[in-house]
Order: structure tokens, then sequence, then C-alpha cells
């Protein structure tokens, strides 16, 4: 089979595919932590200079903001998932 | 540790707790039986055979022409293997793993492996000369074809000078040259190469296009012309040169050099038809002169006529003009120019033309560039030289022919016979190709083979030849519980070599200690490697591997106690583990991969342990994790809410940016402080087990005992004030232990406690005076009711303890001493005193009378030499290989010192008891201290790796959070990247080996040091499988070395990544010193130094 696009070697589509099966993964755990207003992540949220003191509100629609950030972020890591899979998977010559 | 006494029977134990229990045997083979039966032994793989010839050389030894003909077996093995290589044919390699063929199939090898390489040989020899003669003509087919190209071209070059002179025509006759002296010559072709050069190409030189014209260096030094005279010679020849293209057609082959020698012009018009024909006349003294001269001075007519009469197949005929044509190396090619240049003082002319085809060298065979070159002189002299300096350049010349219808006919007969030769080569390589194919698929097994038998035979050199040469007899050091399987392979043995009379093995008695052989498996090897590093356990004392391998992970967690990275960790082992056979098989050569794969099992081990811990830290990526509701106030008094966190470190303290690190540093520090001393009282307690498994009473109760109450006095006490502490003293106040406790900041400070149950200091009771008002220092007073008297009894334990543990033990083997001597002597004190008078006597005897002898002797000898050296020896030496009588003499082995200062054996040396002891007792007093100071680096390292794992957090994942929207998720994106990675490289690669090299340390020196002797031998098996094994690695190395010999930046990349890892460590250390920093400004006690070192 001719390669298609070859843009990663095997090894590093190998790299990549990892990463981004990891990224998926602890990602999207991330996200669910952030849903639920996970207490420890707080220090992770960023008001603006005036928004010292936030409200509760404002708390909660952070919170969610960067929940879906975050599912977003796994999502973009699906697709390189995707992609280096196949990357993978139609370039590499046989090793063994 | 010291007094083992070699132990009698005991009931079986399960193997892996002590090693297993080993016996001397000897073996008597019959000679016929004991290849066979070695055989089936290294089958088997359980016994260790003594060497039994110690001061033999291995020259001397019975079999050393079988080893020698098997190393000639290997050697063409090997031999065939790189043919094989070379031909890049497939070796066959299944791992099977035959049978040690029996000693007549080895004729057989022989011969196969003698005519194989023979006919390989011959193969190869033939092919070589097939291949010489292919290359030989392919060069001579390219020479004809380039020189053709170098004469047509010619044909086409010659009227150009004609143009650009074309108004300076002076009549072709006039000879401007002829007058020219001998010396001047030189200078003058020079000058005419010089204008040639220009004529052609329109520039001086030209180098580069392919045809190159020697340059006429004037400056050059070898020319004694004067720079006047030469510029006025050009002068003249530009003019002649005008007359040149008039030449008449033969000049069709030559018109360059027609150029050259333009001093020749007038004449060779003259003489055309004569130079075609063919001239015979040969006259030897105008060949002399025209040698000498490379010129023309004389007639020219006369000359011509004769100089080309040269009867020499290599060189044209026309002329005094001669050529070669070779080929040279693409290489060397400038450097020929040049000498050329310099030898001939430019009088020759070179032209060169690159062969496009990449031709192979007819040696080794590798691809090598070539050029056709074809030089130009006049003159023998030249001639001799030309053909020198190409023979130093390793030039190949080949015969040309001058005209164009020779070199055609040659060049067909060339192309046939390349034809031909290529058929001829096809046919062998052909022929080769099936050797080597048929020989492929069996040359690993021939392999095999012959290395069994090698070591057999290496093995069979190790034997005692009995008297009578029937038998051979060996020593072995077997595992008793393997004797049953022992003498079952030495009955196969003795079967299949159809030998009647069995072999006998029979068990001796040995004061030797035997060697230490811990029986393993796949998953326990890792962790008995890791003990086996630090020293091999004493013979059958207790084997710590089986605790290693809870301890072990354990502690690493403890330093490492993260669930994200241990997951990853766990991940990347458990695929080590799925994978293990394609691993295995793919010899993956790496070496920092074969110590990865090596360790899978521990590994794995560590990995799950870390999740365990990372669990009860709460720690996940650092991000601590929870899903409790939010507690935002950080006091502890007002935060608890009466119910506890359930299980592990409670998250909320994560917020509590203020106070977290007093927190977790006091919390750790605890907890390693009981764990180191759990670790250690057990490491004491396993000594007691070796010390009664030794039936050593004096060391139970003076060195057992003694150790336990210094150890629980001071140490476990310790432990169980911080468990009271966290029992009883909480955050809100009441009455706690009979006293009044006012809240927490009164709860006691128990370091400082320490310090002062050594100084046996009085201290007030209680936390509140009786007015009710706290009492100021009120955590350095007593705690508990009797504190002060249970404290000052512990610490007079502890001390009463050092001086029993310092001297009971070897007061009491003096006593025991005394007490035997005294039995067999109490009548003798006369006699003793005498002994001792006798003695003292002795000493002038020892010093003087063996010099005085020895004098003496040496005096006799010289007289009586030849009369008396024959009986010097006592004892004769066996002759392996001769056929006389021998006398053989089973050598004593010299026996190593039993362990320990053992009683009973040889007289007691009280000093060294004494020393010994002491040593001992500092190193565990001191050491319980030290040790317990030395755990606390599994607080220092968990910290640090919890203070990375922040840093890493925020510092780069962080940002990303800061930007909202899409760019915030692709900031998400790429920062994870870059998280994920640093987390993988720095937190888990190299946190983890820095942890995992303080769990280690913490095994060998804190927890075996109180029970591991550690000072046996390894036991050895003859076995196949390892011979094999190790046979194998010797040549992927000796493979990998010669791969590596041309690559030398390898080796660069290497130093490069070591010196990338010292820059991250010291990085990492660097961010280390920071978190310290950072601590010690929140008041948290610095302790990264332990990381560094501690006692």
């Amino acid at each position: 089979m001719g390669k298609l696009c070859p843009l990663l070697g095997p090894k590093m589509s190998a790299f990549c595919m990892i990463m981004s099966f990891w990224g998926v993964v602890f990602l999207g755990i991330l996200g669910v932590f952030f849903y639920i207003q996970a207490v420890t992540l707080f220090p992770d949220l960023h008001f603006s200079d005036e928004n010292a003191v936030p409200s509760t509100s404002d708390v909660d629609q952070k919170y969610s903001e960067k929940a879906t950030q975050c599912w977003i972020a796994a999502g973009m890591y699906a697709v390189t998932l995707i992609v280096v899979f196949w990357q993978n998977k139609y370039n590499t010559t046989a090793i063994f | 540790m010291g007094d083992y006494v070699v132990p009698g029977e005991e009931p079986a134990e399960p193997g892996i707790y002590r090693s297993e229990k080993m016996c001397l045997a000897q073996l008597y083979l019959q000679s016929d039986a004991s290849y066979q039966c070695v055989a089936e032994l290294g089958e088997l793989g359980l016994v260790q055979f003594r060497d039994l010839n110690p001061d033999v050389s291995s020259f001397q030894r019975k079999y050393v022409n079988e080893v020698r003909r098997c190393d000639e077996m290997e050697r063409k093995l090997r031999f065939l293997e790189r043919e094989i290589k070379k031909d890049q044919i497939p070796m066959l390699d299944t791992g099977e793993n035959p049978d040690a063929p029996l000693p007549r199939e080895m004729i057989d090898l022989e011969a196969t492996f003698e005519k194989l390489e023979n006919e390989l040989r011959e193969v190869n020899r033939n092919e070589e000369t097939l291949k010489k003669n292919f290359s030989e003509l392919t060069e001579l087919k390219h020479i004809l074809r380039k020189t053709q190209t170098f004469f047509e071209e010619v044909e086409h070059d010659r009227w150009r000078p004609a143009e650009g002179v074309a108004d300076q025509t002076r009549p072709e006759d006039s000879q401007p040259l002829i007058d020219v002296d001998d010396e001047d010559n030189q200078g003058v072709s020079l000058a005419v190469a010089s204008f040639a050069s220009r004529l052609r190409l329109g520039r001086p030189e030209q180098a580069g296009s392919g045809d190159t014209i020697i340059p006429p260096a004037t400056g050059g030094g070898s020319l004694d012309l004067g720079g006047e005279e030469s510029l006025e010679l050009t002068q003249q020849l530009t003019q002649g040169g005008a007359g040149a293209p008039a030449g008449g057609t033969m000049f069709a082959n030559f018109g360059i050099l027609t150029l050259i020698l333009l001093k020749t012009v007038a004449c060779v018009k003259k003489t055309n038809m004569m130079l075609t024909r063919d001239a015979a006349i040969n006259s030897s003294k105008h060949e002399d002169l025209i040698a000498e001269s490379a010129s023309v001075t004389g007639p020219l007519d006369d000359e011509l006529d004769i100089s080309h009469s040269q009867p020499d197949a290599h060189m044209p005929l026309k002329l005094q003009l001669r050529f070669v044509a070779g080929v040279i190396q693409r290489e060397r090619l400038p450097a020929f120019e040049r000498l050329l240049w310099r030898a001939c003082r430019g009088n020759v002319f070179l032209r060169t033309s690159e062969i496009d085809d990449v031709l192979n060298d007819t040696v080794t065979g590798e691809p090598v560039n070539k050029t056709v070159f074809i030089i130009f002189f006049q003159g023998e002299q030249l001639k001799t030289k030309v053909k020198k300096i190409c023979e130093g350049f390793r030039a190949t010349l080949y015969p040309c022919p001058d005209t164009p219808q020779e070199r055609r006919e040659m060049s067909i007969g060339v192309m046939t016979r390349i034809e031909d030769l290529k058929t001829v080569l096809g046919q062998t390589q052909d022929h080769r190709h099936r050797v080597l194919v048929a020989a492929s698929k069996n040359v690993r097994m021939w392999l095999t083979k012959v290395r069994k038998i090698k070591s057999i035979y290496h093995t069979l050199n190790l034997f005692n030849i009995d008297v009578t040469q029937k038998c051979l007899i060996a020593e072995v050091w077997c595992p008793v519980d393997e004797l049953d399987r022992i003498k079952m392979a030495l009955k196969r043995g003795t079967e299949e070599s159809g030998s009647q009379v069995p072999s006998i093995l029979n068990r001796m008695e040995s004061a030797e200690a035997p060697p230490t052989y811990n029986k393993t498996n796949k998953f326990t090897r890792g962790f008995q490697n890791i003990v086996d590093a630090y020293g091999i356990a004493t013979y059958r004392e207790i084997n710590p591997a089986p605790y290693t391998m809870v301890s072990f992970p354990f502690l690493f967690a403890v330093m490492f106690g993260d669930m994200g990275h241990g997951v990853i960790m766990f991940l990347a082992a458990l695929f080590f583990i799925l994978k293990e056979k394609q691993l295995e098989a793919a010899r993956i050569k790496d070496e920092i991969f074969q110590t990865f794969f090596g360790g899978r099992y521990v590994i794995v081990l560590m990995g799950l342990f870390s999740i365990y811990t990372g669990f009860i830290y709460n720690d996940i990526f650092l991000q601590e994790f929870q899903y409790a509701e939010k507690r935002l106030m950080l006091i502890p008094e007002l935060a608890f809410d009466g119910s506890p966190y359930p299980i592990g470190v409670d998250p909320a303290w994560n917020l509590a940016e203020a106070n977290k690190l007093s927190f977790l540093n006091s919390m750790k520090m605890k907890m390693s402080v009981i764990l180191g001393i759990t670790q250690m009282t057990f490491g004491l307690l396993l000594s007691y087990k070796n010390h009664k498994y030794f039936k050593s009473d004096l060391d139970i109760k003076f060195m057992f005992i003694p150790q336990m109450i210094f150890l629980s006095s001071i140490f476990i006490y310790l432990c169980l004030q911080i468990v009271a502490k966290w029992l009883f003293f909480t955050a809100e106040g009441g009455t706690v232990l009979g006293y009044t406790y006012p809240g927490s900041s009164c709860a006691p400070s128990l370091l400082v406690g320490l310090i002062n149950m050594f100084m046996i200091k009085s201290r007030a009771g209680g936390f509140v005076a009786e007015d009710g008002s706290t009492l100021d220092l009120c955590y350095l007073n007593l705690w508990y009711p009797g504190q002060s008297f249970f404290e000052t009894v512990f610490v007079l334990l502890a001390l009463a303890c050092l001086p029993v543990m310092l001297f009971a033990k070897p007061y009491m083997l003096w006593k025991e001493e005394k007490q035997r001597r005294e039995v067999g002597h109490r009548q003798l004190g006369i006699i003793e005193m005498i002994l001792v008078i006798l003695a003292v006597v002795q000493v002038p005897i020892m010093l003087f009378a063996k010099p005085f002898f020895v004098m003496r002797r040496a005096k006799h000898q010289t007289a009586y030499s030849t009369l008396h050296n024959e009986f010097d020896r006592e004892s004769v030496r066996a002759d392996m290989n001769g056929d006389d009588a021998e006398v053989v003499h089973a050598p004593i082995q010299a026996k190593p010192e039993g362990h320990g200062h053992g009683h009973g054996d040889g007289p007691l040396e009280m000093g060294d008891v004494m020393v010994y002891q002491a040593i001992h007792t500092i190193e565990f007093a001191l050491g319980c201290i030290s040790h317990t100071a030395s755990y606390l680096r599994l607080w220092a390292l968990s910290l640090a790796h919890a203070q990375l794992s922040d840093v890493l957090w925020t510092m780069v994942f962080r940002h990303a959070f800061t930007m909202d929207g899409y760019s915030g998720a692709i900031a998400t994106y790429l920062l994870f990247f870059v998280f994920g990675f640093l987390s993988v490289f720095i937190l888990v690669l190299m946190e983890g080996l820095s942890a995992f090299l303080h769990a280690l340390r913490l095994h060998w020196v804190e927890f075996q040091s109180k029970f591991y002797g550690g000072q046996g031998y390894e036991f050895l098996p003859f076995s196949f499988e390892k011979i094999l094994a190790e046979e194998r690695a010797a040549e992927e190395r000796a493979e990998e070395i010669a791969s590596l010999q041309p690559f030398n930046q390898l080796f660069v990349i290497i130093r490069m990544k070591v010196s990338c890892v010292v820059f991250v460590n010291s990085v990492v250390f660097f961010v280390l010193l920071h978190v310290d920093v950072r601590l010690q400004r929140l008041g948290g006690a610095s302790s990264s130094y332990l990381i560094i070192d501690s006692p």
C-alpha cells in the first residue's frame, strides 16, 4: 500500500497517539471535575481584576465555561488521535 | 551477624525464604560415559563443577584438543555466517535447542564444515578472479569509449586555434623553435601548453571542464627558464602556432597535442605520410636522444622516421608522442595530476573523464568511483616516469590501440568477453547462493551444537582423571533437593552412551561454605537482583527478597505518591508484561530499554503502589482531587465540621495556601519515622531468625536482646508517642490523659521532647497553671502522668545496653576459650611456662635459621644440581596427554576461612573479636539514630515530588485557564501537550528514577544492615541455556561494536544525551532547592538536603 500523505514516522505517530489518547482521557475527566465544581480547581479559575471578589453566580459560570473549554480541547485531541492513528496505520512499513 | 555455625539438618523451608541447601558431591563417571553425562547435566543446569586441576594450565589439560577443534568449527561457522549475512540471506533461527551431539557426530560435523568452508572459499576465489577480470574489462571498455571521445573532440577542436590567430598567419615552414637549446625546451613546451589552453578554452586555465590542461606554472620552480625568455618564446610560439592548422589530417587524433608541441609543426606536415606508414626501423641512438631531450633539436625528419618504432603495444606509434591510458580512483586524481605536473615538469598532457557508472572494488566489493585518464608525453624517460607515477597511484594502465579501426575491433572483443564473463559470473554466484541458502537453514543449529560440545569439553577439563584412566572424577556443588533429578540425568547419560558401569554420585562432607542458590522465577528475579546487587547472601541466611517485594515498591510509592504518574508507570510496565514474548523476540538492544524491560515486574508493582499512595495523598497529577462541598476556611479548629474525611488526606488542605505545607510536612515526617522504625525493627527481628537458625545463643542473648531493648526504649517509644499524639491531641481543648488541654497550641512537641528525654531534664507537668491560664511553652511540658519516670528508665536502659552489646559477647567467648584450655592443661602449668620460654627462644631461630640453611643449600645445590634437581618436587603432576603411568594427587583445595569469628575453629583472637564487636555496636547505636533520620527522605522526596508537580501545574497548565472561549480551548490543547510531555519525562522518569534510588538505598543500608551478612558467593551452575545465552549476547555485542565503529558520531550523540540528563538533573535540583527555600519561608523545617545525602 502506498504511503498516504506521510507526515509522521512510525515512532512519532505512536508517541502522538499515546499523547492524544491521554489528552482525551485527561481533559475529559478534568472537564468533569470543573463541571462538578471541584474545590481544588478553584485556584485555576481566573477572574479579571475589577472582579476580585466574585459572586457565586460568577464562579458557577466560570466553572462551566472552563468545563466546556476542557471538553473542546479533549475533542480536538480526539480529532488528533484519529489523524495520528490514520498516519500510523497507513504510513508504517512493517517493522517486525 | 558474625557467628554462624554450619547448620545441621533442619526442617525444609520454602525456597525463597532461604537459599537452597547445597551439598558437595563427587561424581565418578566412566570415561566413555562422561561426555553424555555432562551433556545431560548441562541440559539440567543444576550443578556447579569445581576445578580439580587449578594448577594445570589450560594447554595441558586432557581435552584441550577437542576444545581446539570446537574453536576451529566455531570459526568456520562464523565465517559461514558472515558470508550468509553478506549475501543477505535470512538465517533460519527457530531458537530450537538440539541435544548435544555425540562425540562421534563431531567428526561428521567437522567434515561437513570443512567441506562447506572449502567449497565456499573456492567459489569465493573464483568469483574474485572473475570479478577482477570483469572489472578490468569494464574499465577497458570505458577507456576505449572515453578515449574515443577524446580523439573525436580533437577532430572538432583543431580548427579553433586557427580562427583565433587567423590574422597572424606566418609561413608554416618558419621554425622558430628549432634553434632552441635543450635546456630551454621544457620551458618551451610549457609556454606552448599555456598558449594551447588559452586557445582552446578562451582563458588560461579551466579546471573541472573534464579535460584539464596542466597549468603552465611558470613560477613552478622546476623550470630554469628565465621569465623574459619564456615570454619571448611564447610570442614566437604564438606566431608559430598559426601554422598549425595546416598540419594535415594526421592530427585528427592529436589536435591539441600538436598545439602543445608546436616546434614539430613544420616537419609534421611533411612527414605526414611517413608516420602513417608502419615504420620499422629503430635506431636506439636516436631514441635515447629523444628521450633525453624530449624535444626536437636535430633534423626533424630524421627523428620522426625512427621515433615511432617503439615496439610497445601500449604506445601509439606516432611521432615521438606517446600516450598511456588507464583508470584511477577519482579521489586520487588531483594528487595524481599535481605529481605528474611536478615530476614531469609540465611536459605531459593529461586528460581525464569520469566514468559515470559506479564500479565495484574487486576485493572489498564496495562501490568506487573511477576516472579514465590519458596521458600524452614524449620520450622514453618521461614514459618510465609516468608509468612509475601511475603505479604509485595504483592506477591501472590498459593498452589502447591508436587507430580507430583497432579500437573498434578491440571494443567489440571486449564486449563479447564481458558478456561471457557475465554468464560465468552469474553461474558462480548462483552456486554460491545455493550453497549459502542450504547452509543458512542449519547454521544457527550447528552453532548451538558446537557451543554445547565445546562447553562439555571445557567442563571435562575440570575433571580429575583416575589412576587407571577408566573413570573421571568430578566435584560438584548441587542443591540437595535436586539430587534425584541429577541422579536421573546421570543414569540417562550412562544409558545413552551404552556403558555398563553406572555413574556414581557420592555426597561429601565439606567445611567449605557452599554457594548461595536462590531459585527465582521471572517475577521474583527482579527483586532478587536488587538484593544480590548489594551482596550475595551468606549461605542459608534469610533472603531479604520476599520482604523487598512488598516494602520496596511501597517505600518507592511513599516518595512517588501520585495517582496519575502511578497509572502511567503501571500502564507502561503492563504493556511490557503483556507483550513480553514479542519484545523478547524482537531483541531490542537498547540498554535503557533493557533496564526497564528487565525490571517490568518491579515497575508494575511500583506503579500500583503509587496509585494507592496517590489515592491516600489525594493527588492526581498533583491536582489533588475531591468531590466534597466547598470548604474555604483554613483554620482546623474552625473548619472541622465533626466528620473527618473518610480516607487519606483531606483535600480541603489544598485550599489552605498558608498552612497546607505545615500540615503535610508534619504528617509526612511522622509517617516516615513510623515507617522507617517499623522496617528497622522488622529487620532486627529477622536477625533473630538468623541467629536462631545458625544456633548462635550468644548472638541472641548478647546481641539481639540488647539491640532490641535499645531500639524500643528510644525509637519505638517515639513511634508510640507519635500515635498517641495523633489520637489524643485534637484541635479542640479538653482533658487529655489527666491534664487540662487548652488547644492545639499546646500539643506536645515530640522532637524537643526527645531531646529533653536524653538530657533527663525536669519539666513541669500539664499545660495550664492552677489559675487556669495557659503556661508559657506549654508544648514542651510533660503530657502524661509518669512521663518523666518512664523516660528516665528508658534512657538508662538504652545506655545500659551499650556496654552489653560491646563487651558481653567477647567476654563470653574469651571465657569459653579459657575454660577449654583449662580442661586440657590444668595440670600442665609448668609445661605451659616452658612452652612459653621455648616460644620466645624460637624467635631468633625463626629469624636466622632459615636464611642460614638456605644459604648453605644454595651452595650445596650449585655443586650437585644435576644430581638432585629431579627429586626436588615431591608430587608428580599428571601429564594428561601422555601415555605414561600417571600419579594424580587430588589437590586439597585451600579451605577458605569460615565466616565470622567462630567458636571452636582455631584459636580465639581476642583483638579481632573486640574490634568487630566495637564496630558493630557503634554502627548499630549510631545507625539507629542516623537511619531514622535517613528515613526522613521518604518525606523529603514525597514533598519534592508534590512541589515539582505543583510547579508544573501552576506554571504551565494553569495559563490555559486564564484565557476564555475558543482561544482558551486551543491554549488548553497546546499546553496540555507540553504539560504531558514534561510530566512523563521529568516527573515520571527522572523523579521515578530518583525515588527508585532512594528506595534502593533504604533497603540496602537501612533495612539489610540489620540482619543481612551478604558474604556468600553465587551458585553458577553448568547450564547450556546460560552458556548459549551468554555466547549470543557476546555475539550481539561484538556486532554492535562493529557496527558502531564507523559511526563515531553516535558516541557523540550518546555523550550529548548524558550531558542532557545531567543538565536536566541540575535543573531539577535547582527547583528542589527553591522548594526548600519556600518551605523555610513557610516555617517548615528544611530537609531537602536529605535528598542529596544523609548519614
